[in-house]
Parts: structure tokens; C-alpha cells; sequence
């Protein structure tokens, strides 16, 4: 099941990286954090570990519903362009973006080896940071740029979990705290764009 | 073989039947009065009667090619998945030889268009010849991982086998494997996004302007080669991404797999109604999603054993 | 001196078949031909020496005959030396045949350890001994590939094969770049044998890479010879497919999947030696009749030279795979080989074969839609010029020629199993390992893949089956009286004529369209415009023209690196903001990389493997499109 979830994140990120409108891209991302989130719950229970259940509560109220609202709300407020087609051509992107998968994996993979546990999830975890990456490098606009930093967030979220079995408390609470500075951080580039517009 | 001579009767005959469903489907969707679901048999029989017009452009393609359209489709209806547990299957041919005869009947089509020496053939076939190579590596790949989940390359045996033990580790591949054969089916069939098949506008038209030339019996041909190409679809479909129903008593194994066909057919519908058809070359965006589906099915089957 | 094993006698097999009826063709050929005796004496010192490679078995002889091999075929494309590109064409390929050459005597200096008289099985010694064992294989490859045509070496074959007379174009492709095959399989078993795991990815690339380039120029081409030139660059990196799959499951240790694979090539390389050459009498007849090599001039041929249109048809179908033909099956084969890489163990090589197999798939795809553009706009239709409605059929010999090429194609899909004893006996001898039984473990019926979870395909069954379906479906067509009424096509209303019919330069828009970043090309389109109207013209002229890219980047690039390098330095300074993102993703994967490379394992070939697409990474996001 576990692995499952793992799949669907991937399976999110890359639906991500071909779409073309904003709000489609919100649903993508609020679909990414549901499986994040389950797949916290999934562990954090198999674990019995409180604080990842935490977390993966958390995860799923904020990340999967609030966010991709506020972030709906606030583009509709700043009347941002919602056509946002990515600058790598989809002939380049249907070989690129596998292709990159496959060679973040190779080069991710003594890594995940190094920190033992599930290895591979460990290193698609890895992977998946360089794809929400790709994500922010693809496009001009602010918007999606913004969201393929969330999706990293949730990349590192992944790599924490699989990595080592549930993070400390504490690196959690600031990762959310990293995010609630993110949502402000937003707020001032929205209203730049808007100036500059 | 009884159960397996039965099934091929059974989508043979049905082949007309689904694409009427769709068309009423459609019309009932949009508010329109539908027309009968038995339009296609009614075609059909009238074309059979009717004087074939030849284009006296055209050559001897013209009047070879519409058999070597359709038999390469109805020796792929022999070699589909049964439908029933138990039922006789044919076993040497594996799914490379079904895309194989696919293209088989492709080929000849495109040079039907070109045959007629009309620029509508011609602006078919090109269209035609760009979309199904964009098709072959996305249906190759697909094709690879769905046998990898089944256990078998046969097409036959992989639908048994699915039915028998569905790969429940590997759910997340087998959806994703799911998800990018049914863009296929849209794709191969001339659907909506992909093409228009009700259209009749130069701008949009794909199959339908290959046809352009033909009448009569060679139309009534080529029409059944395109509905008998969706029901092997769907009903690949139905085997191996929707494998229940087979252990079923005969009957009710049957009524199963004919529920699942209309179920396929109502996706289409919907797909259809719901969607606007696809600039050209917008076109490789959606097969591209296709690929890109593919190969995660087969890296998420590999790397996470999903 | 001379060998006569299994792998030798093979290909003498396969010169033999390609040769006769190429003599019958080139018999009916001969009175278009102005200086006779040049050509017959090179022409019979080609077959010659292509047979004198196949069966040397020391380095003087093999270099010996590989050289008159050079030489003859070099004459043999000056044989009419009227046109200026002719004896560039010439040139070109006299430079690069040479150019391998090179390659392949330091090969065999070290191996031979200067000898050049030791049979090649002593040569394993030498090459044993010798400290970069990757420097000697590079040196075989850069010599052997440079003759087969493979990417980046391919660039004199599309300009070389046409320019030479159809007989001597049907040679050069579909024989002489199997002696280069020839020699690939010789020399990797008998002297470097075994190998290491880079070397088999390498070629499985460039196999890749070849099949792609190889048939996205052949769509964009209007010469119907070079067209045909660019779809035997294809088929080499086919055969290179497979023949990398064996490379890589033989250092696996997987070797049954290994001698599939090989089987696999050697299938192909048959097949392809089969249709290339008769699609090139085709191609020779047709350009025969209507004096022109140029696409857009032909159309409607079917109805004046039915036996050269139906036989073309026969290798058409078989080139763009398509079953139940031997074309199909033998990518059949190298499709299921790569199946077979679900069972290896290392993770990432299985990850990246699925692009093999989409790179092959492609091809196919691709290769359909070209043939379906070759056959169309030549054979059918209304004629498009005045020489194409001149045309008649060619004489006795020429057909007699195609007919039996014909017949070797069709031999090559009706009794597969009898030349796979040959096939088998060939990888027995150079790998120990026989697959014939386990490929037709039930008789002739059925053919077996050995993967796991791999699949039967039955050509027999389905070639009988087609054609009883076809017969029903006429039988059913006499048995309804259908009645036909001839009248010229409909086409909505619109009157069609020569110039209304699809072109081969709009046949192939859509894909040039998409693949538009390959082909940079230069579009030609003018217009005489009717008292200014923007609609209404009187005459229109459309013409594309593609420069490969491979051929600028490789001969006019090192001209204006400089340039380029000042630009990218001036690029870097003034990055706009995307950029720096791009920038910090090639900055993390280099710390991957490093990390992997220095830390973990360390391998000059995977250092160069992966620099590449180290750079490939850079240029796209980073350096991106030029404005």
C-alpha cells in the first residue's frame, strides 16, 4: 500500500509538470499532499508513532486542502494569468522527463543504499525533489514556480519519512513554519507581479 | 471453444451495436433526440446493396486494400482474451502481433487515402501516419509492462492470468498502465480529442477524409473495420484492465464482460461530450502523457514494486 | 589465410543472395551504362572482395580485400561522373571509408603486436595483453561503424548510396554494410571477447540513436534514394539494437537471452540485406524510366509498372515490420530480447532500457508512416509530371531481378526455421550456446521467445490466416454481385488533378513540424500573387529543405566554437531569472554525479556516458534555445 502511495506521488508530480492551466496544477498539487499525507498516516500507524500521525494530519487539512485554496483565492484576488504553459516543449518533455527520473535514480541510488532502510523509496524520494524542481525551473510565471516549491517541500516530506522511519518533531514543526513564511513570502511576489503587470 | 467461437460471434455482431450506443449516448447527453442504437446494422445493410462508386484516379490499391484493412482486424478479434474462466483461448500470439496487425490495417488505410489522388486523402493519410507513430512507443511500452503484471506476453494468457490473480502489489503501475491504454483507445479509434469521427470539415477531419472516395461495399468494409478496431480495444480493455467477472457462471460471466464493453463505451461518451477535439499538434501533448504513463508504469513497477 | 566457419559461410550465404539477383538486374541495367567495361570489372571485383572479407582469417588479407572493397565501390559511384555531386559524393565517401581505415590498421597493429600475418584467433593474445582494452574496441568500432553508417559516422551514406547506379546502390546498402556487420560480429568474439558491461550500453545507443536519426531523415527526404540511403542507417542501428542486447546479457552471464539476441541481429541484418536491395531495383526502375530521382515527380506508376509497385509493396511492408512479413518478425525478436531485461540485475540498467524500446518503437511508428509516403506518392495517384507519364515497366532482366529478390524476401518469412539452423550454428560457434530448440520447441509453427514472460508468434499460421479472412471477404464481395461503376473521384466537389493531390513535402509536414528542432529547416514558398489578392494566386512554389544536423554540427560546428563558447560566457553573465533555477539543478546533479563517480565506483566509460548526458542536461535547461 505503502509503495502505492509512493507511485501516485510520482505518478501527481509528473501530471504536474504537463499541465498547462493554474488551477489544474492546484489540484495536482493538493492530490500529491493526499497522498503524502495518507502514506504518513500509513507509516506513522505501522510505526506507532504519534508524531508522524501528527504530521500526516496536518499534512492532509493544510496541504492538501488549505493551501491549494488560499493559493486559489489569492490568484483570483491578483487576477494572475492562469495559462501557464511550461518553457520545455512536450516533444522534449515526454523522453526528458522520465529520463531525468531514471538518472536522478541512478545517481540517488548509493545514497539511498548509505541510508539504508528502503533504499529505493529513498532514492525516487531524491528523484522527485529534482522533478518539483524541474516544475519551478519550467515555467516564467510566479504561481507555478511557488507550487513547485511546495511540491519540494513535500519531496523532502517523503524523504524524511522514508528515509528514517518518521522525523524528529521538531524538523517538522519547522518545515510547517518554513511553509507558513513560504505562504507570506507568496503573498509579497503576488503583489510584486501585480505592480510589475 | 464452444464459450471462445460464441464470444467471437458475440463481439463480431456487437461491433455496430457499440458504436450506435455511443452515438445515442452522445446525442442523449447533449439533449438531442437520439437515434437508434441499431443505425450501424441498418448502414451497413443498405451500403451492402448500394453500387460501389471507383475513382477512376485511383489504381488496383483501391480495390485490394479495404479486404487487407478489415481481415487484418478480424484475425485480431480471433486472438483476443476470453471472457469466460474455463473458455478455449488462443495461445501463440502475444500482444506485439495484435499491435502488429494493427498497423498492419493502418498502413493499408493511409494508402487508401493516397490512392484517390484527392487532397483529402492525402491530408488524411498524413494526419493519420503522424498520430500513429506517436501511438507505437506509448502502446509497445504499455504493452510491456501490462505483460510483466500478468505474467505472460500472450494477450490470451495475460487476460487469464490477471483474472486469476490480480497483481494487487502492484496496483499503482497497473493504473498507470490502465490510464495510458485507454488514452490509446481514444487515440486509435479516432475519438474525441483526437479526431472527430461525426465531422465532415476539413480542418478536423482524420479517418473520415481517408474514406472519402469510397462507397458501397468497400465503405461497408471499411466502416466495419473501424467499429470491429474499437471492440477489440474495448474489450482488451475489459480483460486486462478490468479482469472480474470471468468465474462467474457462463451466463452472468458473459452479461459481465458485455456490461463492461458499455461501460467503456459510456466513458467514451462522456470523454467525448465533455471535451473539445484537439488542435493537431496538440495532439502529441495528450499521447505524450501516454508515454510518460507508460514508462512510469514500468519505473514505478521496477523500482517500488507497485 | 581463409576460414570457412559457420559465421563465415553465413555471410558468404548472405553476399550470394544479395548478389544474384542483382546480377540479373544489373543485366537488364547495362545499356544505360556508358563505360561498360569500367563498371563490369569493378562490379564483379566488388562481389569479390566483399567475399574475400567474409572469409579472411588473418589481418593482411582482411585488410586487403576490405580496401579493394573500398576502392571498387568508390569507382563504382564515379561510374557516371557527369554531375559535379556525383564526384563530390565520391570523394566524401573515398575521405571517411579511409578515414576508418586508419582505425582499423592501428587495431590490428597492436593487437597483432605489429604482426599482421597471425590468424585473428592468435590475435586474442595480443589484444589480452595490451593495457586499454576499451582503446582497441574503440578503434574497432570508430573503423566498422564508419563503413555501417552509424551515428555520428553516418554522414557520407545518404549523399555515397544514391550517387552511385541503382544495381551498385542495392549492393552497397544491402550487402556492404553487412560485411561491416560481418566484421563487428568477428572481431568482438574472436578477439575481444569478453566484454565489459559499457561496451554493450554503448552500442545499444548508438543503435538507438541510429534508428531514430535514421528514419526522421528519411521522412524529410524527396530523393527516393537517399531516402532509402537514410532508411539503411535505421536498419543498422535495428541490427545494433540487438546486437548491444547480447552484448549486455552476455556480460550478465544471461546466455541463452544473449544468443536470442544475437540470432536477433543476424535475423535482421538478413532481412534488411533482403528488402533494402529491393527496394533500391525498385527505386532503380522507377528512376530508370522517369529520369529523375526527385519524389514529387512521380505518382500513378502502379498502372504503368505493375511488377516493380507490387514487389515494392512486398518490401515495404516488410521494412515497416509489419506482420506476418520477416521484417516483423526479426523486430519481433529484438523487441522480445529487450523484454527480457525485466530479469537482469543491475536497477538502473533495467530502467533505461525501456528507452531502447521506446526509441525502437518510435522507429517503427515512423518507419510506417515513411514507407506509406514513399509507396504512396510514387506509385499512386495521378501522375505528376511529364515523365512519369511516360513511364512504362522495365525490361525482361530487371524484372526478372526484382521478382527474384522478391522471392528471397518471401523465402526469408515462409521457412524462417530452416535459415535459423543457420543463424544457430553461427552463434554456437562464436558463443557456445544453441537457442534453436528452445525457439521452435513445438516444430516450425510457432516461434518461441526465450524471456521470461515472453510471448509465441506463429508467422505461418497468421500469414494463412490473413489471407483465409481475405478470401472469405472476397468470396463473400462475388457472392453478393457487387456492382461497380468507374467515375472520377468524388473529393467533396472539388475537380482533382495532379497538382490538388497530396505532396510527399505535405505528407510528411505534420512530423516535420514536430520534430522541427532536428531538422532546422529552410522553407522555400513563393507565390504569384492575382492583382495583389492575398488568396488568389496563379502559381505557388512550396519547397523544404532539411540540413541534418549531424552533418552541420560535425563539419561546420568546430568552425564557430569559438564564437559559440564568447556567446555562452556572455550568456552566463546575463542570465535572466529562470535560469539561475536551471542553474542549481545542473549544480546538484553534478554533486550526485561526483559523488557516484569519485566516492562510489569509478569507470571511464560510465564518466563518459554520463558526461554526455551531463551536457545534454546543461544545454537544454541551462544554455536552452538560441533566440
Amino acid at each position: 500500500m505503502s509503495a502505492f502511495l509512493t507511485g501516485a506521488f510520482l505518478a501527481t508530480l509528473v501530471a504536474a509538470l504537463f499541465a498547462t492551466r493554474l488551477y489544474r496544477l492546484l489540484m495536482w498539487y493538493a492530490l500529491n499532499s493526499l497522498a503524502l499525507g495518507l502514506l504518513a498516516l500509513l507509516i506513522g500507524s505501522g510505526l506507532n508513532d504519534p508524531a508522524l500521525i501528527i504530521s500526516g494530519v496536518l499534512t492532509l487539512l493544510l496541504k492538501a486542502g488549505v493551501i491549494p485554496l488560499v493559493l486559489k483565492r489569492l490568484t483570483q484576488r491578483f487576477a494572475l494569468t492562469r495559462q501557464v504553459t511550461p518553457d520545455i516543449k512536450v516533444h522534449y518533455a515526454v523522453v526528458l522527463i522520465p529520463a531525468i527520473l531514471v538518472f536522478t535514480f541512478y545517481l540517488a541510488e548509493p545514497i539511498g543504499r548509505m541510508v539504508g532502510g528502503n533504499a529505493n523509496s529513498v532514492a525516487v524520494a531524491i528523484s522527485s525533489l529534482f522533478l518539483a524542481l524541474l516544475l519551478m525551473m519550467e515555467h516564467r510565471n510566479v504561481a507555478p514556480k511557488i507550487i513547485g516549491f511546495l511540491m519540494m517541500e513535500n519531496a523532502l516530506f517523503l524523504l524524511g519519512t522514508t528515509a528514517t522511519g518518521g522525523m524528529p518533531m521538531l524538523v517538522e514543526l519547522g518545515i510547517f513554519f518554513d511553509l507558513l513564511i513560504a505562504i507570506v513570502v507568496i503573498n509579497l511576489l503576488f503583489r510584486r507581479e501585480e505592480a510589475v503587470e | 471453444m464452444i464459450a471462445y467461437a460464441v464470444t467471437i460471434l458475440f463481439l463480431l455482431l456487437a461491433a455496430p451495436l457499440l458504436t450506435g450506443v455511443i452515438k445515442s449516448l452522445k446525442m442523449v447527453l447533449l439533449y438531442k433526440r437520439p437515434v437508434s442504437v441499431f443505425q450501424g446494422y441498418r448502414t451497413f445493410s443498405k451500403l451492402l446493396v448500394k453500387e460501389t462508386m471507383l475513382s477512376a484516379e485511383s489504381s488496383q490499391i483501391t480495390r485490394v486494400a479495404p479486404y487487407l484493412v478489415l481481415s487484418p482486424l478480424l484475425v485480431a478479434l480471433l486472438f483476443l482474451p476470453p471472457a469466460v474462466s474455463g473458455a478455449w483461448y488462443v495461445s501463440f500470439v502475444d500482444a506485439f502481433t495484435l499491435t502488429g496487425l494493427l498497423s498492419l490495417s493502418t498502413f493499408f488505410l493511409m494508402l487508401l487515402g493516397l490512392d484517390s489522388a484527392s487532397s483529402f486523402g492525402g491530408m488524411g493519410s498524413s494526419r493519420e501516419a503522424f498520430i500513429a507513430a506517436m501511438v507505437e512507443p506509448a502502446m509497445v511500452l504499455t504493452v510491456f509492462s501490462v505483460s510483466m503484471m500478468a505474467g505472460d506476453l500472450g494477450v490470451g494468457a495475460a487476460g487469464v492470468n490477471l483474472a486469476h490473480r490480480f497483481p494487487a502489489g502492484h496496483t499503482a503501475s497497473f493504473v498507470f498502465a490502465a490510464i495510458s491504454f485507454f488514452i490509446l483507445l481514444i487515440a486509435e479509434n479516432g475519438r474525441i480529442p483526437v479526431d472527430n469521427p461525426e465531422t465532415h470539415l476539413e480542418l478536423t477531419m482524420v479517418h473520415e477524409s481517408m474514406i472519402l472516395d469510397l462507397s458501397g461495399f468497400y465503405l461497408a468494409l471499411i466502416e466495419t473495420a473501424a467499429s470491429v478496431k474499437f471492440v477489440i480495444f474495448a474489450s482488451l480493455f475489459a480483460s486486462l484492465f478490468m479482469p472480474f467477472g470471468l468465474e462467474l457462471p457462463l451466463l452472468a460471466a458473459f452479461g459481465v464482460f458485455a456490461l463492461k464493453l458499455l461501460l467503456i463505451a459510456l466513458a467514451v461518451a462522456l470523454i467525448e461530450v465533455n471535451t473539445a477535439k484537439l488542435r493537431l499538434f496538440k495532439v502529441p501533448n495528450l499521447l505524450g502523457i501516454a508515454i510518460v504513463f507508460s514508462f512510469l508504469s514500468l519505473i514505478t513497477f521496477y523500482v517500488l514494486g507497485a | 589465410m581463409f576460414s570457412f566457419d559457420a559465421l563465415s559461410l553465413l555471410f558468404v550465404g548472405l553476399i550470394v543472395l544479395g548478389a544474384v539477383p542483382n546480377l540479373f538486374y544489373t543485366f537488364g541495367y547495362l545499356p544505360h551504362i556508358e563505360r561498360k567495361s569500367h563498371f563490369l570489372v569493378h562490379y564483379f571485383m566488388f562481389i569479390a572482395s566483399m567475399l574475400g572479407v567474409v572469409v579472411a582469417n588473418n589481418a593482411l588479407v582482411f585488410l586487403f580485400a576490405w580496401e579493394l572493397m573500398s576502392l571498387t565501390s568508390w569507382q563504382l559511384i564515379l561510374t557516371d561522373t557527369a554531375e559535379a555531386s556525383t564526384r563530390k559524393a565520391a570523394r566524401f565517401y573515398f575521405f571517411m571509408t579511409h578515414f576508418g581505415f586508419v582505425f582499423l590498421l592501428l587495431f590490428f597493429l597492436i593487437a597483432g603486436n605489429g604482426e599482421l600475418e597471425t590468424a585473428f584467433a592468435q590475435l586474442k593474445i595480443g589484444a589480452g595483453a595490451f593495457a586499454y582494452p576499451t582503446l582497441l574496441f574503440f578503434f574497432v568500432l570508430l573503423g566498422l561503424l564508419s563503413k555501417a553508417g552509424v551515428v555520428p559516422l553516418h554522414v557520407w551514406l545518404p549523399y555515397a548510396h544514391p550517387a552511385a547506379p541503382s544495381p551498385v546502390s542495392a549492393l552497397m546498402s544491402g550487402v556492404m554494410l553487412k560485411v561491416a556487420i560481418y566484421a563487428l560480429f568477428r572481431f568482438l568474439f574472436d578477439i575481444l571477447y569478453p566484454w565489459p558491461l559499457e561496451w554493450g550500453v554503448l552500442v545499444l545507443v548508438l543503435g538507438a540513436l541510429s534508428a531514430l536519426v535514421g528514419v526522421l531523415y528519411a521522412l524529410s527526404e524527396h530523393d527516393i534514394k537517399a531516402l532509402l540511403a537514410n532508411h539503411s542507417i535505421e536498419n543498422i542501428g535495428i541490427i545494433l539494437l540487438g546486437f548491444g542486447m547480447g552484448m549486455i546479457f552476455d556480460t550478465l552471464g544471461l546466455f541463452t537471452l544473449s544468443s536470442f539476441a544475437f540470432v536477433a541481429a543476424l535475423f535482421h541484418t538478413f532481412n534488411h540485406m533482403s528488402f533494402k536491395s529491393l527496394l533500391f531495383m525498385g527505386a532503380g526502375s522507377v528512376l530508370h524510366r522517369t529520369h529523375t530521382k526527385n519524389i514529387e515527380k512521380y505518382g500513378g506508376l502502379i498502372k504503368a509498372m505493375p511488377v516493380t509497385a507490387w514487389t515494392f509493396l512486398i518490401a515495404s511492408v516488410s521494412i515497416s515490420a509489419l506482420p506476418p512479413s520477416n521484417g516483423f518478425l526479426s523486430e519481433w525478436m529484438i523487441f522480445q530480447s529487450m523484454l527480457g531485461s525485466s530479469q537482469i540485475a543491475p536497477m538502473t540498467l533495467k530502467l533505461a532500457i525501456p528507452f531502447a524500446i521506446f526509441a525502437l518503437a518510435l522507429t517503427g511508428g515512423l518507419a510506417i508512416a515513411c514507407f506509406v509516403k514513399a509507396y504512396g506518392i510514387t506509385f499512386l495517384g495521378l501522375h505528376r509530371s511529364e515523365n512519369a507519364e511516360h513511364a512504362h515497366e522495365v525490361n525482361g532482366a530487371m524484372k526478372g531481378g526484382m521478382v527474384l529478390m522478391a522471392g528471397v524476401v518471401l523465402s526469408l518469412m515462409l521457412v524462417t526455421p530452416f535459415y535459423f539452423t543457420y543463424f544457430d550454428a553461427a552463434v554456437q560457434l562464436l558463443h557456445g550456446k544453441s537457442v534453436y530448440a528452445l525457439i521452435f520447441p513445438e516444430g516450425i509453427w510457432q516461434m518461441h521467445s526465450v524471456a521470461v514472460y515472453g510471448g509465441t508468434v506463429s508467422p505461418l499460421l497468421l500469414l494463412g490466416l490473413l489471407i483465409g479472412v481475405t478470401l472469405l471477404l472476397v468470396m463473400a464481395a462475388k457472392l453478393i454481385g457487387v456492382k461497380t461503376r468507374c467515375h472520377r473521384s468524388w473529393a467533396c466537389g472539388y475537380t482533382t488533378g495532379p497538382r490538388t493531390q497530396y505532396s510527399a513535402t505535405g505528407f510528411a509536414g505534420p512530423i516535420r513540424r514536430f520534430f522541427s528542432w532536428l531538422y532546422r529547416q529552410n522553407v522555400h514558398f513563393d507565390k504569384e500573387r492575382v492583382a495583389g489578392h492575398e488568396s488568389k494566386f496563379s502559381h505557388a512554389h512550396f519547397d523544404v529543405h532539411v540540413t541534418p544536423l549531424f552533418e552541420r554540427s560535425l563539419y561546420r560546428a568546430p568552425v564557430r566554437a569559438a564564437q559559440v563558447l564568447s556567446y555562452w560566457v556572455y550568456r552566463l553573465a546575463h542570465f535572466e531569472q529562470t535560469r539561475y533555477a536551471a542553474m542549481i539543478f545542473n549544480m546538484l546533479l553534478l554533486v550526485l554525479f561526483s559523488y557516484r563517480i569519485f566516492a562510489h565506483e569509478f569507470s571511464w566509460a560510465t564518466l563518459l556516458l554520463e558526461s554526455t548526458v551531463m551536457a545534454i542536461s546543461l544545454k537544454i535547461l541551462v544554455i536552452g534555445d538560441r533566440k
